[in-house]
């Protein structure tokens, strides 16, 4: 190694090399920038990328092959995604510059905080949100200024298989059940069962119906600055006590049924695979097959109703966007043409536009005409309250780790619910702060 | 190597001159070819090896989200990996735990087929590719999906076990055992340390075993008292490379596991929340410190192999 070194004096020949190897790396360099091109044949390409099960993945595809056609000098390269490892991709190309112009999101405060969503106040010359009720569009704002715009809603609801419900000889749950009464019945459809059934899905791990279960006691997942969780300990505690003894008495599958679906994948969740005949679930993932009906949550009073108008998801533009003019017309497309809504039906839940649901819904059947029912269920007055005040940047962290992490050590006799709610606690205050 | 290949091309046109050393004087001029000719390794080796190593290694006294500037924290992030991280704690335990059961048993099970296909037969060859193969694929994502849908519930491993009447687990929904399921699929890819544990036990002479023979040595005593200490020096160099690359296990955790370091944390292996540190909280500064801490690690336990060696590893002079 030393002896290259010894020749290396300030010679003509070396200048020369050092000339020969700034060209090679300038080369280099060249070859890199080639691939961000925007620009084919004079047409503006655009990126789009969202999550989702193949269905929504068609139904996009479908409705931005006819922006493309209303738009021929744009073209649209459409990447879709599954859940798991969705947000990891896109923040690796937020912070590599080079994300997608418009993407599907639910955090909002995350990615406007640092610059990588596009204010679409300055674009509403070409994105008009007038058809958009007000609770949608705050879900979608940060600091006051929009920054999202739903793609649809998402009420969560009980959903329910009717044929393993009817299979039973039970009831069919109801609006306004108990949280008691909902665990009864979980106990009932159980006993019926082959062993290989259940009454209801464990919801320990599932935030989105613990979100609804402090709601029903006045409080939120976070508080109104989202710098604090905005539930208690003992609310946890009584959370996770509740399903450990349905789990106990055999009214909810074991750990080890639940578990795979934890992750975010709809084909492994148990009541996509036919295993619990009712669970918690969102009303913006259709479900494969046909018998689901949708109800209000266990626990909903009209005095303190659970329940809000969650707007499913998101469409943002990229913040670096060089087309966010064209970016934002796709969005707009997306969520205001009406042939684009029947194109998209309910892949992200019932339109949050209300002129294109009323459009859509005399065009549905079967579990889709549930949702647009329950979606209009939830929107009346007694049904809802407001929404929360957008998530904090940690939310993911706190949602989709800890919150899982921790309820799966007391399904797997790790830690005591005291001790899993205390980690919680403790763990989420970190990371609220923003130290862990 | 490349200082060779520089003196190589540096020293050629200068043949006459009978003393290398000599030779280099006028070799002002001739540094300038090689520079030349080796620029595709310098540029290789300082741009895509040193600078990103260093840059790393100052990283790791930063916070650095990506999207602004680092700055300097000291050895703050250090001092938090071991006071106040027991996420992080509990990643080198399901690491070490990972290391220690899966490089021997793999050993083992390269060792025991090696010691099969060492005999002349009629074939060996299509049966050492065949006990090659898994290795090949092995590492790939797709075999790691493949791994995890035959341990599912209801998967094909489960099928098997059920034909004898045995109700199998939830392999790898269940904390206590996913880890195996891992571990088993890291077994199955033997190969690479059985073709170096075949070449080693071609090199150890027949005499030895004839005339052990010929002492009334058994099968046993001719493996124990020869075979072993004869293959003492590979069997090291595989445990070294084995056991590093098994510290580095990303893909399985990944993908047999939910990918998050779950089922609780069981499948959290150091370089998953490494990524995780990195890539979904944004933290390239202390996932930085994570990776100089793992290669100080690595060089304490190799170096610590290499010292025991000279208690167990026979070099035959």
């Amino acid at each position: 190694m030393k002896r290259p070194a010894a020749t290396c004096h300030r010679t003509a020949a070396t200048a020369g090399t050092a000339a020969a190897v700034a060209g090679v790396l300038l080369a280099l360099s060249a070859c890199a920038g080639g691939g961000t091109g925007t620009s084919a044949g004079g047409k503006t390409v655009l990126r789009i990328t969202w999550w989702g099960n193949p269905a929504r993945a068609q139904a996009t595809q479908e409705a931005v092959a006819l922006f493309e056609k209303a738009h021929p000098d744009i073209t649209v390269q459409s990447e879709p995604s599954a859940y798991p490892g969705y947000y990891d991709k896109l923040d690796t190309e937020v912070t590599a510059g080079d994300a997608p112009d418009v993407f599907q999101v639910d955090t909002v405060s995350k990615y406007a905080s640092k610059g990588s969503l596009a204010d679409l106040g300055a674009l509403k010359d070409v994105l008009d949100t007038s058809s958009i009720a007000p609770a949608y569009l705050a879900q979608g704002s940060y600091l006051g200024k929009l920054y999202e715009v739903p793609a649809g809603s998402n009420p969560f609801a009980l959903l329910y298989n009717s044929a393993l419900v009817s299979a039973a000889g039970v009831g069919a749950p109801t609006a306004g059940m108990t949280w008691q009464q909902y665990g009864d019945l979980a106990k009932q459809i159980s006993a019926k069962g082959d062993g290989k059934t259940w009454g209801a899905g464990d919801d320990s791990a599932n935030v989105q119906a613990f979100e609804i279960f402090v709601r029903q006691r006045g409080g939120n997942l976070y508080s109104a600055d989202g710098k604090s969780l905005g539930f208690t300990q003992a609310e946890l505690t009584a959370w996770w006590t509740y399903w450990d003894g349905l789990r106990k008495s055999g009214a909810v599958p074991p750990a080890t049924v639940t578990e795979p679906g934890v992750a975010g994948d709809v084909t492994k969740v148990p009541i996509a695979k036919g295993q619990v005949a009712m669970d918690a679930y969102g009303t913006s993932t259709t479900l494969p097959g046909g018998n689901w009906q949708y109800v209000g949550l266990p626990g909903e009073t009209a005095a303190r109703p659970g329940a809000y108008l969650k707007r499913s998801v998101d469409w943002g533009v990229y913040g670096h966007s060089k087309h966010a003019k064209e970016a934002a017309e796709l969005v707009d497309f997306l969520i205001n043409d009406a042939q684009a809504g029947l194109k998209l039906g309910i892949s992200r839940g019932a339109p949050a536009n209300s002129k294109v649901l009323a459009a859509l819904t005399p065009t549905l059947s079967g579990s889709a005409r549930q949702v647009a029912a329950y979606t209009g269920y939830v929107g009346k007055a007694g049904n809802n309250s407001a929404a929360p005040p957008p998530s904090p940047s940690a939310s993911t962290q706190i949602e989709t780790g800890l919150f899982v992490r921790t309820a799966e050590s007391v399904w797997f006799g790790k830690a005591s619910i005291d001790q899993a709610a205390g980690q919680f606690m403790q763990q989420a205050k970190q990371m609220l702060a923003g130290d862990s | 190597m490349a200082s060779a290949t520089a003196e190589s091309v540096a020293v050629r046109p200068d043949r006459s001159t009978a003393a290398p050393g000599l030779g280099r004087r006028p070799g002002k001029r001739q540094g300038g070819p090689a520079f030349i000719l080796l620029s595709p390794w310098i540029i290789g080796t300082v741009g895509v090896l040193a600078i990103p190593l260093l840059y790393s290694l100052y990283l790791s006294f930063t916070s650095y989200d990506l999207l602004s500037a680092p700055h300097w924290v000291g050895f703050a992030n250090y001092r938090r990996l071991f006071t106040s991280d027991p996420r992080y704690l509990h990643s080198i335990q399901v690491t070490a735990e990972y290391v220690v059961t899966s490089a021997p048993l793999k050993l083992l099970a390269a060792l025991a087929v090696a010691l099969l296909l060492a005999r002349p037969r009629r074939g060996q060859g299509v049966y050492r590719a065949l006990f090659y193969l898994p290795s090949l694929l092995g590492t790939s994502v797709a075999i790691a999906i493949v791994w995890q849908g035959t341990f599912d519930t209801d998967g094909p491993f489960n099928g098997f076990l059920r034909l004898f009447g045995i109700r199998g687990e939830a392999w790898v929904s269940d904390p206590n055992y996913v880890r195996w399921v891992i571990v088993a699929l890291a077994m199955w890819q033997f190969g690479a340390p059985m073709v170096i544990f075949l070449a080693g036990l071609k090199q150890i002479p027949r005499e030895l075993y004839e005339a052990a023979e010929v002492d009334g040595a058994g099968p046993w005593r001719r493996f124990r008292s020869i075979t072993l200490p004869m293959l003492s020096p590979v069997i090291l160099f595989n445990l070294v490379v084995e056991m590093i690359g098994a510290f580095q296990a990303f893909t399985p955790a990944q993908l047999v596991g939910d990918g998050q370091g779950g089922p609780v944390d069981s499948t959290l292996f150091y370089t998953l929340y490494l990524y995780q540190r990195a890539f979904q909280f944004q933290q390239m500064g202390y996932a930085a410190a994570m990776a100089w801490v793992m290669i100080a690690g690595l060089g304490v336990i190799t170096g610590l192999l290499f010292w025991s060696a000279k208690y167990w590893v026979h070099y035959g002079d």
